[in-house]
C-alpha cells in the first residue's frame, strides 16, 4: 500500500510545504523550550524544557518510529535553521571520505547518554536549553561547511538513533516502478530538479543523504524528508507499508550504505542502541545507585564521572563485546559454516538486536510519556504565569500527570516481549540463511543472548526508581 | 528573511525573554525562605515535617501568607505530593508529607502574601532514603 496514494493523507504528504510546516511548529516549540529553560523556574517538573524533552519528545519519538517512521527527522527544526544559514554562506566542502561512517555519530550518541546521566539533565532546565542551542549551533556549523546533509548523515546522534530505530518502522520510501526509473535520464530524485535556463540552480532539492531511489533499500539514512517525492518528475516515488525489520536481512548492496555485513559501524550502532537502552533505564533505579557506590569504593573516587565512565565502559563495550563475540564464535563453531568470518557473523547477528533495543526504549520512554502525558498542561500554565505574571491559563494543575504507573507496566512488558520476539525472528531468519545445514544450533547462542537481555530488561523495569540529581537551590 | 521581518521577530523574542525574567524576579524577590526537613535524612517510611520560615530582608517574619507545598520528584512526569502549609508561629509554615519514592525531590512553596504578591520558593531534598 502506497500512503501517498491515499485520499487525504496522501495529499497532505505530497503537499510541497508539509515538511516546512511541521518544522515551523517544531521550531516554535524548541524556542519555547529554550526560553523557558533559560528564564523559567529551575525545577525539572515545572519547566517546559525538561518536561517537553524528557517526557513528550522522547516518548513520541520512539512511538513515532514504531507506528510511522522517522517522523522527528521529517520535522527537525534544525534543517530550517541551517537552510537559513546556507542563504548567507553556501557550503563549499564535501564531507571527508574517511569520515563517511557512523563512528562520529555513535561517539556523540554515547556522549549524549553519558552526559544525561552525569549532569542529571532531566532536572536542569537551563542546561537542557543550552544543549538544544548547542545542537542547533553544531548543525549550522557542519552544514554551512559541508554539502548535502552531512550533519544528519554522519554527525547527529539523534539522527543515528532514529536511523537504526526506523529499521523497525512500518513504512519505507521506495520506487513505484523500476521500469520508469530505468528510462529516467535525469535522476532528479538524487540530483534535484534544475532550472533549464540556469542548470546550476536547483529548483527542487533531491536526496541530500545520497540515497539513489532505484537502489535504495530500507530506512537507514532516510530522514523521511520526502524531497525525492517532490523532485521526481515521473511521480514514481511511493511511501510503502512494509514488514518492519525485514530490511536487516537484505545482504545486497544498497545506495549510499553499501553492504550491511561490511558496515561494522552500523553493527556497533545497533549494539549501542540496544545496550544503551538497558543502561539508560537501569541508571534510574535503586540498584544502579547502589552499584555506583560500590564502584566508587572499588575505584577509590568521590566524583561520579569516573564511576559512570566505568559503568558505561562495561555496559556499552566490555560486556557487549564479550557476549556477542562469544555468541558469534560458538555459532561459527557449531553452525557448520566455518568459512563465515567472525566480523560478518557478528555484524549480521548484531543487527538482530535492534527490535529488542527498540522494545526497551519504548518500555522506558513510553512509561514516562504515558505516566506524565498531562504534565504539559501545568507546565504550560506555569510558563504563562512566568511570562505574564498572572494565571491567564488558570492555576497550574500540578496533580495532572497521566496514567497510574501500575497500569502502564503491562504495556511496557508488551513492548519488551514484542521486541524480543522480533529479535528472535531475525536471529532465526539469519541463521536459516547463513547456516542452512544447522540453523537451530547456529541460532542457539544468539537466542540465549536475546532471552538473557530480555530477562535483564524485565528485571530493570521491576526495580524501584531512585532518581538522585545534583539539583539547584532556589 | 526580509530584514524588517527579522528585526521584528528579534524584538519580539527579546521582549518575551525580558517578560519571563521580570516575572520570575518580581515574585516576592525580597522575601527569603529558610527550610528544614525532619527527620534528616528523610525516608519513604516516615512522614517528614517540612518547615519553611519566611522573612523580609530586614528580618521581619512574613505572616498571613496563603501557601501550598508541592513536592516534585526531580524527574519530570511523576505525580507530585501536595499539601497546605499551616502557619504555626509568625512566619513559620509547616506541612507533613510522605515521600513516595527514594531519591531527589524538589520542594516548592507557592501562594500569595497578604499584600497580594505571588510567592514561589524552592529547595531540594537530595537523599530521601528507600525503605528497609
Amino acid at each position: 500500500m502506497d500512503l501517498l496514494r491515499l485520499p487525504i493523507l496522501g495529499s497532505m504528504l505530497r503537499w510541497r510545504h508539509i515538511r516546512v510546516s511541521l518544522q515551523i511548529v517544531m521550531l516554535v516549540i524548541a524556542a519555547s523550550v529554550v526560553v523557558h529553560g533559560l528564564f523559567g523556574p529551575q525545577i525539572g517538573p515545572r519547566n517546559l524544557a525538561t518536561v517537553l524533552t524528557s517526557i513528550h519528545w522522547r516518548g513520541l519519538l520512539v512511538i513515532g518510529l514504531l507506528v510511522a517512521g522517522n517522523v522527528f527527522c521529517t520535522a527537525c527544526p534544525m534543517i530550517l535553521a541551517r537552510d537559513a544559514a546556507r542563504r548567507i554562506a553556501e557550503p563549499r566542502f564535501s564531507w571527508p571520505r574517511r569520515l563517511r561512517r557512523k563512528w562520529i555519530g555513535i561517539g556523540l550518541l554515547i556522549l549524549v547518554l553519558f552526559s544525561y546521566e552525569l549532569f542529571d539533565l532531566w532536572e536542569l532546565p537551563a542546561a537542557t536549553a543550552w544543549v538544544i542551542l548547542g545542537y542547533f549551533g553544531l548543525a549550522i556549523v557542519v552544514d554551512v561547511l559541508f554539502k548535502g546533509a552531512a550533519f544528519c548523515k554522519y554527525v547527529c546522534p539523534i539522527g543515528q538513533f532514529n536511523f537504526i530505530g526506523s529499521t523497525m518502522s512500518p513504512v519505507e520510501v521506495g520506487v513505484r516502478s523500476h521500469d520508469i526509473c530505468r528510462s529516467c535520464r535525469t535522476s532528479d530524485c538524487i540530483k534535484g530538479q534544475r532550472s533549464v535556463i540556469q542548470p546550476l540552480h536547483v529548483i527542487t532539492r533531491g536526496c541530500e543523504l545520497g540515497l539513489f531511489l532505484p537502489t535504495k533499500a530500507g530506512n537507514l539514512d532516510c530522514t523521511l524528508c520526502l524531497d525525492c517525492v517532490h523532485a521526481c518528475p515521473h511521480n514514481n516515488v511511493a511511501l510503502e507499508v512494509r514488514l518492519p525489520g525485514l530490511e536487516l536481512l537484505q545482504t545486497g548492496r544498497r545506495s549510499s550504505i553499501g553492504r550491511l555485513l561490511q558496515r561494522a559501524d552500523l553493527a556497533a550502532l545497533a549494539v549501542v542502541f540496544t545496550f544503551g537502552a538497558l543502561v539508560n533505564a537501569f541508571a534510574m533505579t535503586a540498584p544502579a545507585f547502589a552499584m555506583e557506590h560500590r564502584l566508587a569504593t572499588v575505584l577509590h573516587v568521590q566524583s561520579e564521572a569516573p564511576v559512570l565512565a566505568a559503568l558505561f565502559f562495561m555496559a556499552l563495550l566490555l560486556i557487549p563485546v564479550a557476549l556477542l563475540l562469544g555468541a558469534t564464535a560458538i555459532t561459527r563453531l557449531v553452525g557448520g559454516n566455518p568459512e563465515r568470518s567472525i566480523r560478518g557473523g557478528l555484524s549480521q547477528f548484531a543487527l538482530a538486536l535492534i527490535p529488542l533495543g527498540l522494545g526497551m526504549w519504548l518500555a522506558h520512554y513510553g512509561y514516562h510519556l504515558l505516566t506524565g502525558l498531562l504534565t504539559i498542561v501545568p507546565a504550560t500554565q506555569s510558563a504563562a504565569i512566568d511570562l505574564v505574571g498572572t494565571a491567564v491559563l488558570g492555576e497550574p494543575l500540578w496533580g495532572w500527570t497521566g496514567l497510574p504507573p501500575g497500569s502502564v507496566y503491562p504495556i511496557q512488558l508488551g513492548f519488551l516481549i514484542l521486541g524480543a520476539c522480533g529479535s528472535i525472528a531475525l536471529v532465526q531468519a539469519t541463521s536459516s540463511r547463513d547456516y542452512p545445514e544447522r540453523p537451530t544450533i547456529a541460532a542457539a547462542p544468539w537466542l540465549v543472548v536475546i532471552v538473557a537481555l530480555a530477562i535483564l530488561a524485565i528485571w530493570i523495569l521491576n526495580q524501584p526508581m531512585d532518581m538522585r540529581g545534583l539539583g539547584g537551590i532556589g | 528573511m526580509a530584514p524588517e521581518g527579522g528585526r521584528v521577530r528579534l524584538k519580539a523574542s527579546l521582549a518575551a525573554c525580558c517578560c519571563f525574567a521580570m516575572a520570575c524576579a518580581g515574585a516576592a524577590g525580597d522575601v527569603t525562605a529558610t527550610w528544614t526537613v525532619e527527620p534528616t535524612p528523610p525516608s519513604v517510611e516516615v512522614a517528614a515535617l517540612v518547615r519553611c520560615a519566611l522573612e523580609q530582608r530586614d528580618g521581619t517574619p512574613v505572616i498571613g501568607a496563603r501557601l501550598r507545598l508541592d513536592a516534585h520528584m526531580t524527574h519530570p512526569g511523576m505525580a507530585p505530593i501536595v499539601g497546605d502549609l499551616i502557619e504555626r508561629s509568625p512566619g513559620i509554615y509547616e506541612s507533613r508529607l510522605k515521600f513516595s519514592m527514594a531519591g531527589s525531590w524538589a520542594l516548592v512553596v507557592s501562594g500569595e502574601l497578604v499584600d497580594g504578591r505571588r510567592i514561589v520558593k524552592q529547595t531540594e531534598v537530595t537523599a530521601v532514603q528507600p525503605s528497609g
